[in-house]
């Protein structure tokens, strides 16, 4: 009888296991293209792990002299715990919704002979294993290689015992920031009111993501950070990692850079962490039977809506689609989460750059805060875009293929390109604008507000041109390409974009005369870019149906 | 007049249907039955232009799906089999999207909106997403969208699934009086009682084909049945089910 029950656990286990990786957006061929993709994600990983072992051991190779060995080693001991970390963090943040069982499990799982304790074990169960999983890999493949080299070549320091204790440090600094998504999820499922419960799932989701991105870019500059680092700065303190290392650093008796309280405050941040989601937890089992009452609040619509929209007034096709595209993207955890995402990359480049210019002179400077609405434009089409193909319970599209007509399929068409020049172009622009009058003035920053708008209205219109499909109509495939050729060619669409558009309005910025001939420019290549898509847009069905491309259909593995 | 003429479905591994050609006469509600899996869906799916067949022909008053299918589509309303709609909208903003869809001015979209939920009684959820909603509410927010735009064909696959004995009994009454009006409706439905209480016609298609084509009484006589029911286990050769029942119950309890 124990067995059985044993195995009856088993199973559930595998359930909520398999439920992490599964995407409820996705029919079967989609969940075929998503399992193609994490491995993509995976062998990634290790190619990158690999990647930076060999850049590690060149570079060690020429720092064995160095005076600052001591501190270069510390820098990249700091990023060999904040890497693994963020990916770790990345993970569980992607299944926050799911870390606890939900109203599906409730519905279902009640109904049947288990109780409510075996679906928690069971559940939890899987997340442990989710988690280790999330951990182990980016730990295993990319910080214990990193280890590795660097350990020992400070006196006195076994490199098989640094690299023990490094690995663990990155253990717990990962285990840590799981803990902390899984804090803050209970906190939402246990504690706050129902009826904020999407919202506030939703927001807790997309900051973390947004977050994460936005900390990318710094966790890459760590190690050449090793010079501030040296100066044993306070600001180590709120920067996690650093907590964990100060811990690392502690255990394997180095007496010099760090500040002796950043172990305890590892420790107790543990502690507390671990309490706050076993409280969560517990009060997430007490309310499961909540799981069933409304967890959404009414959507009335807001006063201020009406005379907006009639100022607003468009074909009613257009209307129609706008409305869709709006209300789904605020509504929808997954399609807010890539616009965040996306969005957050933008204004991490655009951070990056205007930070790494602080120092230079004047020129370069200005370059780089004029680069700032280009990069958060870049990152904002790319992120509506990729928001826009990612389907919501495709099957209702037949309203979309029933209603379908040759004199209305650009009004629908246009409420895409609309959608993605007000959000991702206009919106952009104006936040980007005080830091232009900052470094140029108010009367110039306002006459650079119509080449911005100009130009990033062109790239909308270059990455609306083929486009032909009604947003979250269509179904999806992941990793259609292989990702180095997706990567390459986002990369290149973004370098160029921002470099170009900072360029013309650098030019654009230095007189009456270059305003013109720029403004005159970019507003023709919009325009003809505009003709064009007019021309052959509507042309051709809209696409329900997302295929392989050519090349790889062409082998028809699956006949 | 719907006229569908020899329709047939073939995909690779099975022909789904197969020859079917059937009429709708203005004032007629036709009755569309069949087991599960004799292809009722995927003529349904044909008939309203979702599924392209491989041959055959349909014609609403003229224009030819093939030929003209916006002009074709544009009379037809469809509630589909399964309550497939965004349920992250309210029964306002969906209603609201299917009229832009069908080209309703915007002052009689906003006055047919709010009337239809309230006579469907969804007027207090209006504002809820329909996430929220049980089968029987999302089949009144399609039933709402299948008659917003006034059509002349209604294509019912399972409408009544799910509601209320008082809103089914609306929902027969409203569609008496839509066929009164010289419109027409093709029902298909498993709830036989219903089928005999509001068609006049029959296809009961068994296999992808056509089993029988009749009025009710002439399938009654013909078959020697008291009942649609009975005349369609005839047609479809289920007489017999103690035998099916029985190895179940045996299945199980073993």
């Amino acid at each position: 009888m124990k067995r059985r029950s044993f195995t009856i656990w088993l199973v559930l286990v595998g359930h909520f296991l398999r439920s992490f990786f599964r995407l409820q957006f996705l029919d079967d061929a989609g969940q075929e293209s998503f399992k193609r993709a994490l491995l993509g994600l995976l062998t990634s990983a290790i190619g990158v792990g690999l990647f930076l072992s060999r850049l590690y051991m060149w570079k060690y190779k020429h720092l064995s002299a160095s005076r600052d060995l001591e501190l270069i080693i510390f820098a990249d001991r700091l990023f060999m715990v904040a890497a693994p970390m963020l990916m770790t963090t990345a993970a569980i943040a992607l299944i926050a919704p799911s870390i606890f069982p939900g109203e599906l499990d409730f519905r279902i799982l009640m109904a049947l002979p288990l109780s409510r304790g075996r679906i928690f074990t069971a559940k939890f169960a899987a997340l442990f294993m989710f988690v280790a999983v999330a951990i182990l890999v980016p730990n295993l493949f990319i910080a214990l290689p990193l280890s590795f080299i660097v350990s020992g070549r400070i006196a006195g320091e076994s490199p098989v015992l640094a690299t023990i204790t490094c690995f663990i440090g990155g253990i717990w600094a990962a285990g840590f920031a799981a803990t902390a998504i899984i804090a803050l999820q209970g906190l939402v499922v246990g504690v706050a009111p129902r009826r904020w419960f999407h919202g506030a799932s939703i927001s807790l989701q997309s900051g973390t993501v947004a977050a994460l991105v936005i900390a990318l870019p710094f966790v890459g500059r760590l190690p050449g950070l090793w010079r501030t680092l040296g100066k044993r700065s306070d600001h180590l303190l709120l920067l996690p990692p650093a907590w964990f290392l100060g811990a690392v650093q502690g255990w394997l008796g180095h007496q010099g850079y760090y500040d002796p309280r950043l172990a305890p405050i590892a420790m107790v941040s543990t502690v507390v962490a671990m309490c706050i989601s076993i409280a969560a937890s517990l009060a997430a089992y007490r309310r499961f039977d909540q799981a069933m009452s409304p967890s959404t609040s009414p959507y009335a619509p807001a006063w201020w809506n009406r005379p907006l929209y009639a100022l607003t007034r468009q074909h009613l096709s257009t209307e129609a689609v706008r409305d869709f595209i709006s209300v789904t993207i605020r509504r929808s955890n997954i399609h807010l989460l890539v616009v965040a995402a996306v969005f957050a990359i933008g204004a991490a480049l655009a951070a990056n750059s205007v930070l790494d210019s602080m120092n230079l002179e004047g020129r370069w400077l200005a370059r780089a805060i004029l680069a700032a609405p280009f990069a958060l434009m870049a990152g904002s089409v790319v992120g509506f875009r990729t928001a826009l193909l990612i389907p919501t319970n495709p099957r209702a599209a037949w309203i979309f293929r029933m209603t379908e007509q040759e004199g209305t399929r650009s009004h629908q068409l246009n409420a895409v390109r609309r959608g993605m020049f007000m959000s991702a172009v206009a919106l952009p622009t104006i936040w980007a604008m005080p830091l232009i009058a900052g470094e140029f003035g108010y009367a110039k920053a306002a006459g650079l507000v119509p080449i911005t708008l100009f130009i990033g209205s062109a790239f909308v219109e270059a990455v609306c041109i083929d486009w032909r499909r009604i947003p979250f109509t269509c179904t999806f495939l992941f990793a259609k390409r292989p990702p180095v050729y997706t990567v390459f060619w986002i990369v290149l669409i973004f370098g160029w974009f921002v470099f170009l558009g900072t360029s013309l309005l650098f030019v654009a910025s230095s007189g009456l005369v270059p305003w013109l001939i720029v403004a005159t420019i970019s507003l023709a290549v919009d325009l003809a870019l505009r003709s064009y898509r007019r021309r052959t847009w509507g042309r051709w069905p809209l696409e329900f149906e997302d295929y392989l491309p050519d090349g790889l259909d062409a082998l028809r593995l699956r006949e | 007049m719907l006229e569908a003429r020899d329709l047939t479905k073939r995909y690779p591994a099975k022909t789904a249907v197969d020859d079917v050609s059937f009429t709708i006469r203005p004032g007629e509600i036709l009755g569309y039955l069949g087991p599960n899996g004799s292809g009722k869906s995927t003529t349904i799916n044909m008939v309203v232009g979702l599924l392209a067949p491989t041959s055959g022909s349909l014609s609403l008053f003229g224009h030819s799906l093939e030929q003209d299918a916006e002009e074709y589509k544009r009379h037809i309303g469809y509630v589909p089999e399964e309550p497939h709609l965004y349920t992250h909208l309210t029964p306002d903003e969906y209603l609201t999207l299917v009229g832009r869809l069908r080209g309703i001015a915007r002052t009689n979209l906003k006055t047919r909106v709010t009337e239809l939920i309230r006579l469907f009684d969804l007027w207090d959820s209006r504002y809820q997403a329909m996430s929220s909603f049980s089968k029987g509410m999302r089949q009144r927010v399609l039933l709402s969208a299948a008659l917003l735009h006034d059509p002349h064909l209604l294509v019912l696959d399972e409408p009544f699934s799910g509601l209320d004995v008082t809103a089914a009994l609306l929902f027969q009454t409203l569609l008496r009086l839509f066929v009164q009006q010289g419109r027409m409706v093709l029902f298909s439905s498993h709830r036989l009682d219903v089928v005999e209480g509001l068609c006049s016609n029959v296809v009961i298609l068994r296999a992808g084909r056509i089993a029988a084509h009749d009025s009710i009484t002439t399938l009654r006589e013909s078959t020697g049945s008291q009942s649609l029911a009975a005349a369609f286990a005839r047609v479809t050769d289920q007489t017999d089910f103690s035998q099916l029942a029985k190895a179940i119950l045996r299945t199980v309890q073993s």
